[in-house]
């Protein structure tokens, strides 16, 4: 592993201090991060750890919104009460993210903004993200991480803070149209909060390996009334897609045709097409019954 | 460049000099010399370096020590009892779960996590706790059963 200099901080003054020296990065659960450094992907200057961080790991239901903290780790998500009851399909798809042992480290914050992070599943040959091949780019194998997914689908916001102030990102817009993430080296993701609000949300994926594997399509389906639903759709995806007033007649060939997919080595971008009106469907139903 | 680490490990405080880039693997197997804790892929993948960090399963190849400075690890040795074996190490014994037994530790920790906090798993739960942990001697279903016999034995000596 290469070196560097390490720094713990206990206040986000601190890091965004930290963050100012060139090549800096911020470390919270490292599951995503230390992968990257041990294949050479990654050189850092400053390591900042984030993780001790006084009141960065919280679930507040205030005054009709949810706050998440972005240094609460994945398996509180899963078991906050007040997401469970309110906004259950954040738990649901946090269930889903690797194991329990990253679970146990890994936080909301590093899973968003590692938005495309090193899959790790095949070792195949030629698998770019395990080479440590600076010259190439990262795995495309790499879909978008699970949770941008249900944090778009509730029209979540990330509060990002810098040396210059706050600024807000609405979570489907966190994907910028080039495919990188709209937030800088300089600057750290504090919390995401979303207005809490009755919907019936439905949640399908298509994963491989079924255990462990990626999000190949993923798909929330959000029944607004009057046979219109919302859909959010990701996996292996160019961008998160957002479409509005959706009814059954609508998820067509010409739906799918708007979403970019990526190529992938386990499945197909011609078979993700053909597969994804089923889910699309298959999610809408659901929504209907919750 | 070399900082101070102070890691509660077995209930044991270690006080270390390591490098910034040293895993709490690496910690745990040479400098503190508890190689019960095996390296597998050390890349996230295998399970095999799994220990309890604050009392929670992780794999100490994904975490450097100096994130561990001023935590509790317990590790496969620390789960010894003064009459012997802990009650999953027995389980999986009685239960024909270790073939090489290079994946027996983390899966032991896994399962001391999993137990912690769920005390009566079913078949499923306990599948989806183990997941990340691989056996090239393929001997799920008799590590399941272990799973399944430690829970048992826990709930009878009411642990």
């Amino acid at each position: 592993m290469n070196t560097f200099k390490y720094k713990k901080v206990s206040t986000i003054d601190d890091a965004l201090l930290a963050l100012s020296t060139d090549n800096s990065k911020l470390i919270a659960g490292g599951t995503d991060l230390l992968l990257k450094v041990k294949h050479g992907m990654s050189r850092i200057n400053i390591l900042v750890d984030i993780s001790q961080i006084e009141k960065f790991s919280y679930v507040k239901d205030e005054s009709g919104s949810i706050h998440i903290g972005a240094g609460t780790k994945i398996d509180d998500i899963i078991r906050s009460e007040i997401l469970v009851s309110k906004a259950p399909i954040i738990p649901l798809v946090a269930l889903e993210v690797a194991s329990p042992e990253i679970r146990n480290a890994a936080t909301v914050g590093g899973n968003v903004c590692c938005a495309k992070a090193n899959c790790g599943t095949c070792f195949l040959p030629g698998c770019k993200a395990m080479t440590g091949d600076r010259t190439v780019k990262p795995c495309q194998n790499a879909s978008y991480s699970d949770l941008l997914l249900p944090f778009a689908a509730y029209d979540a916001v990330a509060v990002i803070r810098s040396s210059g102030g706050t600024r807000k990102v609405q979570m489907e817009n966190f994907i910028k149209p080039d495919g990188k993430i709209d937030i800088s080296n300089k600057e750290i993701l504090t919390e995401i909060f979303f207005k809490q609000e009755a919907s019936k949300k439905a949640y399908m994926c298509l994963r491989y390996p079924k255990s462990m594997g990626l999000p190949y399509f993923s798909v929330i389906a959000d029944f607004k009334g009057g046979e219109k639903f919302d859909l959010t759709i990701g996996g292996a995806t160019k961008s998160i897609y957002k479409f509005r007033g959706v009814s059954r007649e609508d998820v067509t060939v010409s739906l799918v045709d708007k979403f970019v997919f990526k190529e992938s080595i386990y499945l197909s971008k011609e078979y993700l097409k053909t597969v994804a009106p089923s889910l699309i469907l298959e999610a809408m139903d659901k929504a209907l019954e919750v | 460049m070399s900082y101070a680490v102070n890691i509660k490990i077995n209930g044991y405080q270690f006080s270390e000099e390591c490098d910034e880039n040293t895993t709490l693997l690496d910690f745990i197997r040479e400098r503190v010399k508890l190689t019960g804790t095996k390296k597998g892929c050390d890349n996230g993948d295998c399970g095999a370096c799994t220990v309890l960090f604050d009392g929670k399963a992780v794999l100490s190849c994904m975490m450097l020590a100096v994130q561990a400075d001023g935590h509790e690890v317990l590790t496969i040795e620390g789960l010894t009892e003064e009459n012997g074996l802990n009650e999953i190490q027995k389980s999986f014994i009685k239960a024909g779960a270790i073939q090489c037994g290079y994946c027996t530790p983390g899966m032991v920790m896994a399962t001391l996590g999993l137990l912690s906090e769920n005390p009566d798993p079913t078949e499923e739960e306990i599948r989806k706790a183990l997941v990340g942990h691989l056996c090239r001697c393929s001997g799920y279903e008799n590590i399941v059963k272990g799973v399944k016999l430690a829970a048992k034995a826990f709930s009878e000596l009411k642990i």
